[in-house]
């Protein structure tokens, strides 16, 4: 059994203990027993992702500065800004829209009665019941029914302490019948220290609902982050998420789609770029329950260094969810003899009228084609930046917010050449630059 | 609505075909007492007067199988087996007779009734014989061909002769393939075993003929554990098959036996299997649990090895012949049909283990799942640091029949070094609807064209087996699922 | 001799009504041009002919050799003669076109009480067959329709036609997607199985085919009925002018 530190024990009994509405004590009650009677149930321990739960991290952080100055500088990109500091405190950025509503969980219990911790199992995941017995805070969206929101909604959550810190973040995200929503979340640490950050967001996504979700990683390569995302979609739904997976110490993306209405349709895409000691682990589960659903995963990665990869998908098709269409892709490039990759595509197919595929590979860029390319006069190292550059393509391509585009494949590009990748002119430290050493330069 | 209609009848008939090999044989047995204990141990190598190292060796595996957990990740689901109330050793008696090998004709008459020869021609073998090595719930009862093998310096014969006359070669050899603690069932296997194969290429031979094992479970509430031991000498190589059939019965029994290859320098190995244990009735009721541990080990450069297995049996199959790739250059091939019909599962697949340079191994998996069965593909594909320039294609394709079975892909993917790639693709898949059109509209009845498709679904692996084997495992195929397609 | 007779046919598909009251008599030795605009049921006819399950036949009478055609399956109305040359033909992996062809003629033997086809007279009837549309040696060893490029696929319908020797063939749009010359093999191919007692309907949106395959009646198919017949300086008009004339 996998024990986590007593420092978090400590903290779990503390917040329990707190002022606050019933069902956040019952949930948090409910996690704690869980984690007392099954340890910390944890998947896919590697000697990495122990070195940082077993750290020693500062749990309750308060009198945040909330005063940071975000201004995000992406040209022809104006979203709805919302910045969560140190997972407590929400700071609205001016232009709020109240057609939306956005809050700290934490005011909205009653709300989320019925909703909080219905999609997530806290027996299956020590990181669930983390969260849940220890969420300081996070975002309650609700766009209401018919509405579509024009701009999108940038969601940033900043951490800023003076010592090592971790933080549990818990969002819940319900978008109404028929509504639309384009979704950015960045997490950013805004000081020199290592940070851990475990997030939970719950989404629901009614009928005929729209919902586009970006998340993008780039914390330091001391910090860790766990991300984990549970959707569930109602009929005749359309989901897309992109995670971009551009630095970490540790990252682990958790996704757990439910397909419960017919004629749904989810669509995950991810780059993971992984160097020095790195992991990075990636599970997506999507279940098919309701009929003629179609589901797509396209996930790249590109491993350098000692770094470490893990894909785990799944693709589960009940017995009536007759006419699914599922497809499931993950490639790796390994650039280094040290370099690891891992996959486990799974298909788990209970119906007959289905079409289903998966693929993974792992392997090299292709010599021939750097062959090629070297003959018609471009130098060996340009040549494989412009292949590694192709092989993340085709996810990047897939973003239909065109600034965030660009954006994301300015930062891949700078990542591969081994530069900083902090947006230009930010005032957030996302990448703890102070600490970033040249990496991916031999390439 | 003429071909839904009919499309039910096909589902109905697949779930209806008949399994041809249900008979006993009405024979005595000398049988030991029912249960597992090391007094049991003890007897049955008394019984077969074994030395004192392989009795050590099935006391030491008992032990560790004491220590171990079965198995339950695979995708099979089955009563808990009470250990304790299976018979773990069951031999034909042996009439008063003259002659030593003189098989009893009720012994000869049953493999004769199942297709198998053991009455051989005293004449030169041409290349289509084949020596068989027939077992008979715990023994073997005829090995043919044995003096026509020995001129070329090949052995084959039981694994009983074989401790007795080579006592030196089975120890070598034996579990350096699989180690007995390697899990519960080839631990267990490794307590109990009572009889199998064993098989000797000398250097540079080439077999000229095939060999082939052929087992049989008779007697009741009897478990079957035999372990075939196959070893190709440098540059040697043989071509196995291995058969199976079992009385229809209403309770399950266990098959728990082990295959150990080991293939040197330059050597070659193809090992071919049609299983066709019983697979219990319609409603599920009875049939084999064929619990097996196959693994190869390739282990000079440029040795070759290939598995070719086609699952139509048994009740539960769990299953992963595997290849040790340890000499470079070395290939591992494995081609699989699987198929489950009303109640069956099956948990099969592979293992390719990458160990050195410039190795190949390419993995063909196709499932077949119809009635209410539940078919899966299990792989593990690993590159090791040194295994350089290393390469793995592996396609797993399903095909439902019918909208009450599952069909389920779990490959496991681990690269640890640059220079090597690995391909996985996998699909899932039905008969379509314009596919059964186009063969009626050509005056193909529907019955006909399912048979037509699924065979053409399978040919790439059919076509890797013998001649003979092909067309008895096609029309396996075919009875296994319509009963109709010849 | 009336081979087919189509009586009032309305036909449906989900609930969208597709043919509505088509009639239409073939006799015995005709060839029949259906043109029309996309989406007015001509795909639909030659499937439902051929008894393709997922359409509806809600009303009217389908007569084949005095016979309801209702009341067979798909291969037995194939058994009696009836060939559908596919708009799109399919792909079967594994099943190579020889095991594929010898299946189907032996089926339609035994459903006559006559002995599967020695392997000598196959071999001699496939060879003679590929000559006729000048198909290639490596064609028939290949899975029925798989790799096929566009023309090869027309080209191997026509060849089972030929192998098959029905008495009345649909060509549903076999000129569509075909260069000039494969055009030319295919119709001529065609007319080679022409006979005084072989009965054709071409299903085309082009003239152009009618040149090689000369129709004696034209009939312009239009929402689910035949609005106009004629002879074949009809597709000639429609080529011309277009359909609009006939529309009301």
């Amino acid at each position: 059994m996998f024990e986590i530190n007593k420092n978090i024990t400590g903290f779990i009994e503390d917040m329990t203990y707190r002022e606050q509405p019933y069902l956040f004590r019952m949930k948090r009650m409910e996690a704690a027993n869980s984690l007392r009677q099954n340890g910390f149930v944890f998947q896919n321990q590697s000697p990495v992702s122990v070195k940082f739960l077993k750290k020693k991290f500062a749990l309750d952080v308060e009198n945040a500065n909330t005063d940071i100055g975000f201004n995000c500088t992406l040209e022809n990109f104006s979203p709805l800004v919302y910045c969560l500091v140190n997972g407590r405190n929400i700071v609205d950025y001016g232009k709020s829209d109240n057609k939306i509503i956005v809050e700290n969980i934490m005011n909205v219990a009653d709300k989320v009665n019925e909703l909080f911790g219905s999609l997530c199992d806290i027996d299956e995941n020590g990181f669930y019941a983390l969260n849940t017995a220890a969420f300081t805070g996070g975002f309650y969206i609700e766009v209401p029914d018919d509405t579509v929101m024009e701009l999108p909604l940038q969601l940033v959550s900043v951490f800023n302490s003076d010592c090592d810190s971790m933080f549990n973040v818990r969002n819940l995200i319900v978008l109404g019948k028929n509504s639309q929503l384009k979704l950015i979340q960045c997490d950013d640490t805004f000081s020199d220290h290592d940070f851990f950050v475990n997030n939970l967001t719950e989404i629901f996504v009614r009928e005929d609902a729209h919902l586009d979700y970006y998340k993008l990683h780039n914390i330091s390569n001391d910090s860790a982050a766990v991300n984990s995302v549970f959707i569930e979609q109602e009929s005749h739904s359309v989901v897309k998420t992109f995670n971009m997976e551009l630095n970490a110490g540790y990252l682990s993306g958790n996704q757990n789609v439910v397909l419960g209405g017919d004629f749904a349709e989810t669509y995950a895409y991810g780059i993971y770029l992984a160097d020095r000691e790195q992991e990075m682990d990636n599970y997506v589960n999507v279940e098919h329950i309701g009929t003629d659903c179609v589901s797509q995963q396209i996930f790249k990665g590109i491993i350098d260094d000692s770094a470490r990869s893990m894909f785990t998908g799944k693709i589960i098709v009940h017995r009536d969810s007759q006419r699914t269409e599922a497809s499931q892709v993950d490639k790796n490039i390994l650039l280094t003899s040290k370099a690891k990759a891992y996959a486990k595509p799974y298909l788990e197919i209970y119906a007959d009228d289905v079409k289903c595929s998966h693929g993974a590979t792992v392997g090299q860029l292709d010599e021939e084609a750097l062959f090629y390319m070297q003959q018609r006069g471009i130098s060996y190292e340009n040549a494989r930046k412009l292949l590694l550059n192709a092989f993340v393509a085709e996810v990047i391509d897939k973003i239909n917010i065109e600034p965030i585009k660009m954006r994301v494949s300015d930062m891949v590009k700078k990542r591969l050449m081994g530069e900083l990748t902090v947006c230009d002119n930010c005032v957030l430290r996302c990448s703890n630059a102070k600490r970033q050493t040249k990496y991916f330069d031999n390439i | 609505m003429n071909n839904e209609k009919s499309d039910n009848q096909i589902v109905s008939e697949i779930a209806n075909a008949e399994y041809k090999y249900g008979f006993v044989t009405d024979i005595e047995a000398d049988v030991v007492p029912k249960g597992l204990n090391e007094d049991i141990i003890r007897m049955i190598s008394a019984k077969k007067e074994e030395p004192e190292w392989l009795l050590e060796f099935r006391l030491n595996a008992y032990r560790k199988w004491l220590t171990m957990k079965e198995p339950h990740w695979g995708h099979v689901d089955y009563e808990p087996i009470d250990y304790q109330d299976i018979i773990y050793y069951s031999a034909p008696k042996k009439k008063k007779q003259t002659n030593f090998d003189e098989v009893d004709p009720e012994l000869l008459s049953t493999f004769n009734k199942l297709g198998i020869p053991l009455d051989e021609q005293k004449r030169l073998v041409n290349s289509s014989d084949v020596a068989y090595d027939a077992v008979f719930d715990s023994v073997s009862v005829k090995t043919t061909f044995q003096d026509t093998l020995g001129k070329y310096g090949i052995i084959f014969c039981s694994f009983s002769e074989a401790v007795k006359n080579h006592p030196d070669l089975v120890r070598q050899y034996l579990s350096t393939a699989v180690p007995p603690d390697d899990n519960f069932f080839a631990a267990l296997n490794s307590a109990v075993f009572s009889d199998g194969s064993f098989c000797y290429i000398p250097k540079g031979v080439t077999c000229p003929i095939e060999l082939s094992t052929y087992f049989r479970i008779n007697a009741a509430q009897t478990g079957q554990f035999e372990r075939t031991l196959i070893i190709a000498d440098v540059g040697a190589s043989v071509r196995y098959m291995e058969g199976c059939t079992a009385p229809q019965r209403d309770e399950n029994q266990l098959h728990a036996a082990i295959v150990e290859i080991i293939v040197m320098k330059d050597a070659e190995v193809k090992y071919s299997t049609v299983q066709n244990w019983y697979p219990g009735d319609k409603e599920g009721k009875g049939g084999i649990y064929n619990f097996v541990t196959k693994r190869g080990v390739c282990k000079g450069d440029n040795a070759k090895l290939s598995w070719v297995q086609v699952e139509t049996g048994s009740a539960r199959t769990w299953k992963y012949p595997s290849c040790i790739l340890q000499g470079d250059n070395s290939v591992g091939e494995f081609y699989s049909v699987a198929v489950t019909n009303n109640y069956q599962q099956a948990d099969t697949g592979t293992k390719m283990i990458h160990i050195g340079k410039n190795t190949k191994s390419t993995i063909i998996s196709k499932g077949i799942s119809a009635g209410y069965s539940d078919n899966s593909y299990r792989g593990r594909v690993f590159m090791a640091k040194g295994a350089t320039n290393s390469r793995n294609y592996s396609q797993c394709d399903s095909l439902l029949l019918g909208d009450k079975c599952g069909a389920h892909t779990y490959p496991n993917i681990q690269a640890e070094n640059d220079s090597s790639v690995i391909e996985h693709e996998a699909t899932t898949s039905r008969i379509s609807e314009e596919q059964l059109f186009y063969c009626q509209q050509r005056g193909i009845s529907i019955e006909k064209a399912i048979g037509l498709i699924v065979n053409g679904y399978a040919n790439e692996v059919l076509n890797r087996l013998p001649m003979e084997f092909a067309v008895e495992a096609k029309k396996l195929l075919a009875v296994s699922l319509e009963g109709t397609v010849g | 001799m009336k081979l087919l007779e189509i009586k009032n046919l309305w036909v449906s598909i989900n609930g969208k009504q597709i043919l509505k009251g088509l009639s239409l008599d073939i006799n015995a030795g005709e060839v029949h041009a259906v043109m029309g605009p996309n989406g007015t049921g001509k795909s639909t006819l030659a499937s439902v002919i051929a008894g393709r399950s997922i359409f509806n036949i809600d009303e009217g009478e389908l007569i084949y050799k005095g016979k309801d055609l209702t009341k067979l399956s798909v291969d037995e109305r194939a058994k009696e003669g009836i060939f559908l040359s596919f708009q799109y033909p399919v792909e079967i992996p594994g099943v190579s076109m020889v095991n594929f062809m010898r299946n189907a003629i032996d089926e339609k033997r035994k459903y006559f009480g006559q002995d599967p086809i020695s392997m000598h007279e196959f071999i001699n009837l496939m060879e003679e067959k590929k000559r006729l549309v000048e198909m290639k040696d490596t064609l028939t060893q290949r899975s029925v329709n798989e790799g096929f490029s566009g023309g090869e696929k027309k080209k191997n319908e026509i060849f089972q036609m030929a192998m098959l020797e029905p008495q009345l063939s649909i060509l549903d749009e076999t000129d569509s997607g075909l260069d000039i010359d494969a055009l030319r093999i295919v119709s001529n191919g065609v007319n080679k199985l022409r006979t005084p007692d072989n009965s054709f309907i071409v299903i085309t949106h082009y003239q152009r085919l009618l040149n090689y395959i000369v129709p004696d009646v034209v009939h312009v198919l239009y929402d689910g009925k035949i609005i106009k017949s004629g002879s074949k300086e009809l597709a000639m008009e429609l080529e011309k002018d277009g359909y609009e004339q006939f529309i009301k």
